[in-house]
């Protein structure tokens, strides 16, 4: 049997945990199992009030550094500060590569710097997000003109970085690995209320006023159905004000922010998610989540999405922008038990065929050793 | 020729061979390493570009005209960016302290321009949190 030499990661994200955003989310999955791969990887993260400067959690060594916060101040000593603390960690850490998760964050800067005055550490990326225009700025094109490699959680993500890379880049496509579901989703029958949920951030961007107004839209139709939002943003008392002046105040919910477990049972008590996103949806994990537990989807076209529902089989794929849309999917949806059935267990097969944790941890293993660092 | 750093407009500091320059009228960051902390630091002394040229002549056993051209180029510049303003005539520098470079062959001093930090600073395109988390904030320390 051929033993793989052991890798050593220094992997830089935007945040880690206690914070749960998709890539919280997705390193919390993989790094224990990539350790029993001979992968070691230990995290870079902005610092964060009430957290350590440095911890082992879960066997994971994590360092946080006031990435933002030092170039936010405008001195030039606070980010020669934190490159002098990253070149600590580097000697301390023996890392074989660097790994960005995104490119477009602070940390940008800093490995940018230190992959110029030690340039045997070769970086690799993975985009999160698709890039848009506004990603193309020097030091993101650098760091992605630099990479080794690229990988994107979806086929969007991969395509957006098109323009800003050289052709012969290795690419790989890994998907979010989906862990088993716990929970499994309410059986939603005719005649009952259909519950809806939103989870996310509370911002335009995520179109969950769209929603709203499809709601809206539908129950003028004779459809019955609640919507429960989770999370939150600038963008709260707007939609409740669209609720109200709607008529709908009382159909729909604002649960605000709520810890994993909660967030899965709130899943798991809905019969359809909502994801009608305007831009920048990497991949929709909370998607891909919900259809776990066999909850399908109603998604705009934008980003990863329609990488993870499937038209007509694991839910509807919507233009952009239009709640008259997602009004009519909700009513054809939920228009008889057997449809709304047979899409539950459409979404359900589909995420754990295609969103499987153990394809994700050998992608991201595959990746890794796809680099030569000597 | 003398010089010195533009003090009403930039924010400038050295840790052993990396030094980073903030322009903080525009916030563009500037930030260059080795030979170039070198000349900053023989800059920041009062050194001409005559002396560091033949600091880096003697330093990298390379022909004077060779540094001397690399240096003009890097203090044009300096000087073009705003960074760096022409100083008093004084008399010449006796003893430079300057960082030795970890370069074991000459490389010309490059200056690399960061003019877009605010605005990565501002990027998140993949996080559905704010600084306090979401969906889960971080847990509050007890006191």
């Amino acid at each position: 049997m051929t033993v793989s030499p052991p890798i050593k990661v220094l992997a830089f994200s935007p945040l880690y945990r206690p914070f749960l955003g998709g890539i919280e989310i997705l390193l919390a999955n993989i790094l224990q199992p990539l350790r029993e791969l001979g992968i070691d990887v230990a995290i870079v993260t902005e610092s964060a009030e009430g957290l350590r400067e440095r911890e082992v959690m879960d066997g994971t060594r994590v360092y946080r550094l006031p990435l933002s916060a030092a170039v936010r101040s405008r001195m030039a000593n606070e980010p020669l500060k934190v490159i002098r603390q990253l070149g600590i960690i580097i000697e301390e850490e023996q890392p074989n590569l660097v790994h960005m998760h995104s490119v477009a964050q602070a940390a940008a800067f800093y490995v940018d710097r230190l992959t110029v005055s030690s340039s045997a550490l070769p970086i690799v990326a993975t985009l999160h997000g698709a890039l848009v225009e506004e990603d193309k700025l020097g030091v993101v094109l650098r760091l992605l003109g630099r990479a080794k490699a690229l990988s994107g959680v979806s086929r969007a993500c991969l395509a957006s970085a098109a323009p800003y890379i050289r052709a012969d880049l290795p690419q790989y496509l890994i998907y979010n690995g989906i862990p088993p579901a716990r929970l499994s989703s309410q059986q939603w029958q005719e005649g009952e209320t259909a519950r809806l949920i939103c989870v996310g951030r509370l911002q335009k961007e995520k179109g969950f006023d769209l929603a709203i107004r499809g709601l809206a839209h539908a129950m003028v139709r004779g459809f019955d159905g609640e919507l429960s939002i989770i999370g939150r943003g600038g963008e709260e008392q707007q939609l409740m004000a669209i609720a109200a002046s709607l008529g709908i105040g009382k159909r729909v919910r604002f649960l605000g922010e709520m810890p994993p477990v909660a967030v899965e049972r709130e899943m798991a008590q809905s019969h359809v998610i909502l994801a009608p996103s305007r831009q920048r949806e990497g991949f929709g994990l909370v998607v891909a989540e919900a259809g776990r537990l066999g909850v399908p989807a109603i998604v705009a076209e934008t980003g990863g999405l329609p990488e993870v529902v499937v038209h007509g089989e694991t839910g509807f794929v919507l233009d952009r922008n239009s709640h008259e849309m997602v009004g009519d999917a909700l009513l054809k949806l939920f228009s008889c038990d057997t449809n709304w059935r047979k899409l539950s267990v459409g979404v359900r097969n589909h995420v754990g065929q295609r969103f499987g944790l153990v394809d994700c941890i050998q992608g991201y293993a595959k990746f890794y050793r796809s680099i030569s660092w000597n | 020729m003398r010089y010195e750093p533009n003090t009403a407009r930039i924010s400038h500091e050295q840790l052993n061979d990396e030094v980073i320059i903030i322009n903080v009228e525009t916030g563009a960051y500037y930030s260059g390493s080795d030979t170039f902390a070198i000349l900053w630091s023989a800059l920041v002394q009062g050194a001409t570009d005559l002396e560091i040229a033949q600091h880096f002549a003697d330093r990298y056993s390379v022909e004077c005209e060779v540094t001397l051209k690399d240096v003009r180029d890097i203090i044009g510049q300096l000087l073009a960016k705003g960074l760096l303003g022409e100083a008093p005539e004084r008399p010449p520098s006796s003893d430079l302290s300057l960082p030795d470079g970890s370069l074991a062959k000459w490389s010309a001093p490059a200056l690399a321009e960061y003019t877009d930090m605010w605005d990565l600073i501002q990027l998140d395109p993949i996080h559905d949190v704010s600084e306090a988390g979401w969906p889960f904030a971080p847990p509050k320390t007890v006191s």
